[in-house]
């Protein structure tokens, strides 16, 4: 079970990467808006 | 349902025959007697510029998602060609825009913006106007941010958007906008992180009960510990506050229990962390705030979703006014903060009058429903009053303006209604009142457990407060009472009923009268020919000079014959409309005269003149909706009083009193707005039904106010309630919802009580292990859930009654 002092600390540290992004989208605004963007995607950029 | 076909012959009137064909731009159906391909000449001008720019992508995009969220007309792009000069001037600039090192931003409001096309169209406005950088449409909020640089103009912006049929209204950024915007952000990050660390904290406390020991387990729950840390510190913190701020005001709130669970158990927790001790509490604290703080997120999202009134005065309101301008003798557009007292402005026809003034020359007939709530236009001559928030139907008026702004009739109104939606501000939750007995008993039991500690030993002490605070943990109350709320709320909802909160709900089951408004509630508030006259050989003719009006008369009469009409419309020459007297035209030869005879009791009369000779007479009425009389008798049938409220006349309201069956006494009638609210405040607990901002003030101070079908956006900035589906139907299901709903949460209180009367009694005796306690908890808090889905029978009737109309 020795495998869980590496395991561990490993998911520790991925979760805090997802809070700490999550933290930082909502911070910097990107869940203020949530419906314009779903129809943005429908739109194409023109080849110029 | 035996009145289901009546209600679609009433809503018939929004719809054409299905085979008529589709205007080219809006997707609106093309009236019969037009042969465009366009609804009418505002979508011609629309589908022109776009064409002529390009950017026909538009209607591609538009086909490819079908995203109508409504069918909404696209703008009224029908007015002349707008000067957004104002929106240049240094005055307007510093109240209304901004500026960062990027550029200059503004907001603006743009009206009929519904779907991906929309979006496309309106952020191409970057592409095709020069020095604009950036244009961003939030969809949600209509709201759409602007940022030029230093050589860009905003009028060139509004100009291109109004070309496109979004008319724009600039917004002015509110230092509370941006502040409400952090908070939001600032609580979801509160959310997602006590999401995680619960998380986290639970996959620990799995190993921890199924039986982990030794070094590991107490490394596990160290961990726990220390995840549980930013939750504690960070996620809860609103909480604190909220606790604190009512503990300095000296009043009980709910958040009180759960600092205080949230306390004790963290402080018995981190004591058995430290002592060795394995029981540990971190996983049910940090779910518990998890839970909490997206109830609240929930809450207080829905709260946000409604516009504040100052911003409804702004939509109703043209921004700009024709202000004549003595020294260039010219008519200039200018902003409707700069009209002055003694200034003359000019409004043109179907144009909304900006301001309080004295009419100085011109002679029409005015739309005052939204102000007064009369069905019937009002002739206006020189030297007459008109008020701010009326529409303009027939002919231009000048105006010597007495009062603008927020000094208008219109806008004290709408001031003192800013007062009353704060003084109703959240009255004490239901959960609260129970809560302060709750919160009171357990800290005394609490301390009771500890002092008994200073008997049997501080561990076992601190053990038996610690299980009180956790098998009574306030949850039942926080959480489960307003789910029964949050569920009668959604699924009203979802059947067209929109309520602001869960008191409303508790409120209408305290109301002991009703008070219904006349037009647009108990009638169908629009005119409807009641009495047809008319050689069938003129039918055509008088559709073809009707649909040249905008007066509600000549609404209701294309109304009537555009189903009956089917051949091709005569061309017209000489068309002359004559405000309050009539319209007439030159159709092959001859000329055809519609007037307006003298008002009698039984409505409108029309006569119909081929030339000069009476030929055929016409009555229009607002007439009471098939449905009221049903109504009526169901709301009767709850012991309830019932009284009509009206601002019309003696006649048409004692005709709707006696066909929905209302007594004549309980009629009053000729009520200015200010009237209607002081009878109400009077009669209090009443129920308000009602339309328009004429019943808004009544609304308002009505204890619980319900707004109508057509009801205008302010009235759902006021009332409690806001009916999607039309009549007075919906109120007796409503009522009888609310009821039952306060008895499911009556139910579960009473459970949620005996349950913590007895496993607190048994915790206080030292008999209930933490262990035992974090199990018991979930186990009642489930129990009260399932209670609250399950509702009650006659609940479930009222529903279904609700989605039959």
């Amino acid at each position: 079970m020795n495998i869980i002092y590496i395991l561990l600390p490993i998911a520790l540290l991925l979760g805090l990467g997802f809070v700490s992004a999550f933290v930082y989208s909502s911070m910097t605004g990107q869940y203020d808006d949530l419906e314009t963007p779903a129809y943005r995607a429908l739109l194409d950029d023109e080849i110029i | 349902m035996n009145f289901a076909k009546e209600q679609t012959s009433i809503q018939s009137k929004e719809k054409f025959p299905l085979s008529c064909p589709l205007c080219v731009h809006c997707g609106n159906p093309v009236p019969k007697f037009s042969s465009s391909e366009f609804c009418c000449l505002g979508c011609k001008r629309v589908y022109q510029w776009i064409q002529g720019h390009q950017l026909e992508k538009y209607y591609d995009l538009k086909n490819k998602t079908r995203a109508f969220r409504k069918l909404n007309r696209v703008g009224s792009a029908t007015g002349a060609q707008e000067n957004f000069h104002y929106l240049d001037e240094p005055q307007f600039l510093k109240l209304y825009s901004w500026e960062t090192s990027e550029g200059r931003w503004m907001n603006f409001y743009l009206q009929g913006v519904h779907c991906a096309a929309c979006i496309w169209l309106t952020e191409k406005v970057a592409d095709l106007v020069d020095h604009v950088s950036l244009v961003r449409l939030n969809l949600g909020s209509s709201v759409a941010t602007v940022q030029i640089d230093a050589q860009g103009s905003f009028s060139a912006v509004a100009s291109a958007l109004q070309s496109m049929g979004y008319p724009p209204h600039p917004v002015q950024p509110g230092e509370s906008g941006e502040l409400q915007k952090r908070e939001n952000r600032v609580f979801l990050a509160r959310i997602g992180v006590a999401g995680a660390m619960a998380g986290n904290i639970m996959l620990l406390a799995v190993s921890l009960y199924a039986g982990a020991t030794g070094a590991m387990a107490e490394e596990f729950r160290w961990i726990s510990g220390l995840l549980f840390l930013p939750v504690l510190l960070f996620s809860a913190t609103p909480f604190y506050q909220s606790a604190w701020s009512a503990i300095r005001a000296r009043e009980i709130s709910i958040d009180i229990p759960v600092v205080f669970g949230l306390l004790v158990g963290s402080v018995g927790s981190w004591i058995h962390l430290l002592s060795g001790n394995d029981h540990v509490y971190f996983d049910s604290l940090s779910a518990l705030i998890f839970l909490l703080l997206s109830t609240r997120y929930g809450l207080k999202k829905a709260q946000q979703i409604a516009l504040d009134s100052s911003k409804v005065l702004h939509f109703r309101m043209p921004s700009r006014v024709k202000k004549w301008n003595a020294n260039s003798q010219m008519d200039e557009q200018v902003s409707l903060d700069q009209v002055q007292v003694g200034d003359r402005v000019r409004v043109a026809p179907s144009e909304c009058i900006p301001v309080d003034g004295v009419v100085l020359h011109g002679v029409s007939s005015l739309d005052c429903s939204f102000l007064s709530g009369e069905s019937e236009a009002q002739k206006v001559g020189v030297g007459d009053l008109v008020f701010a928030g009326t529409l303009n139907l027939d002919s231009p008026l000048d105006l010597e303006v007495t009062q603008s702004g927020s000094k208008t009739r219109l806008g004290r109104i709408l001031g003192s209604l800013e007062t009353l939606v704060t003084q109703k501000a959240p009255i004490a939750l239901f959960a609260d009142r129970v809560s302060r007995y709750f919160v009171v008993a357990v800290m005394i039991a609490s301390v009771i457990a500890l002092a008994r500690g200073a008997y049997t030993g501080w561990q076992s002490g601190l053990n038996s407060a610690l299980a009180l605070a956790i098998v009574t943990c306030p949850c039942t109350f926080a959480l489960i009472t307003p789910l029964a709320f949050t569920l009668t709320l959604g699924k009203l909802a979802r059947a067209g009923i929109l309520v602001r909160g869960a008191e409303v709900l508790e409120k209408l089951t305290q109301i002991q009268s009703v008070f219904l408004d006349k037009t647009g509630t108990l009638t169908a508030g629009a005119p409807q020919v009641k009495h047809w006259e008319v050689p069938e050989e003129l039918w055509g003719s008088v559709l073809a000079i009707e649909s040249h009006s905008v007066h509600p008369i000549a609404k209701a009469l294309v109304l009537y014959l555009s189903s009956r009409v089917s051949s091709v419309l005569p061309d017209l020459q000489e068309i002359k409309e004559t405000p309050s007297v009539g319209i007439q035209a030159k159709v092959r030869g001859s000329l055809i005269e519609i007037r307006q005879a003298e008002k009698s009791t039984e409505g409108t009369e029309l006569s119909v003149f081929k030339d000069q000779i009476c030929v055929g007479r016409i009555v229009l009425m607002d007439t009471v909706r098939p449905e009221s009389k049903e109504a009526v008798e169901l709301l009767q049938s709850l012991s309830l009083k019932l009284s009509i409220l009206s601002g019309d006349h003696r006649v048409p309201v004692l005709q709707v009193a006696q066909s929905v069956g209302i007594h004549a006494e309980n009629c009053f009638f000729e009520f200015s707005p200010e009237q209607k609210s002081e009878i109400i405040q009077k009669q209090n607990p009443v129920l308000m039904v009602g339309d328009g901002a004429n019943d808004a003030l009544a609304l308002a101070r009505a204890f619980v106010g319900i707004a109508v079908h057509s009801g205008v956006e302010m009235s759902l900035q006021v009332a409690d309630v806001y009916l999607s589906i039309p009549g007075v139907r919906p109120v007796y299901s409503l009522i009888v919802i609310a009821q039952e709903t306060l008895r499911v949460v009556r139910r579960n209180l009473v459970f949620s009580i005996f349950y913590n009367i007895i496993a607190g009694g048994f915790a206080l005796r030292g008999e209930v292990t933490p262990l035992m306690a974090a199990i018991l908890m979930p186990m009642s808090a489930l129990t009260v859930f399932l209670s609250s889905i399950t509702g009650t029978s006659r609940m479930k009737n009222a529903f279904q009654r609700i989605q039959s109309l």
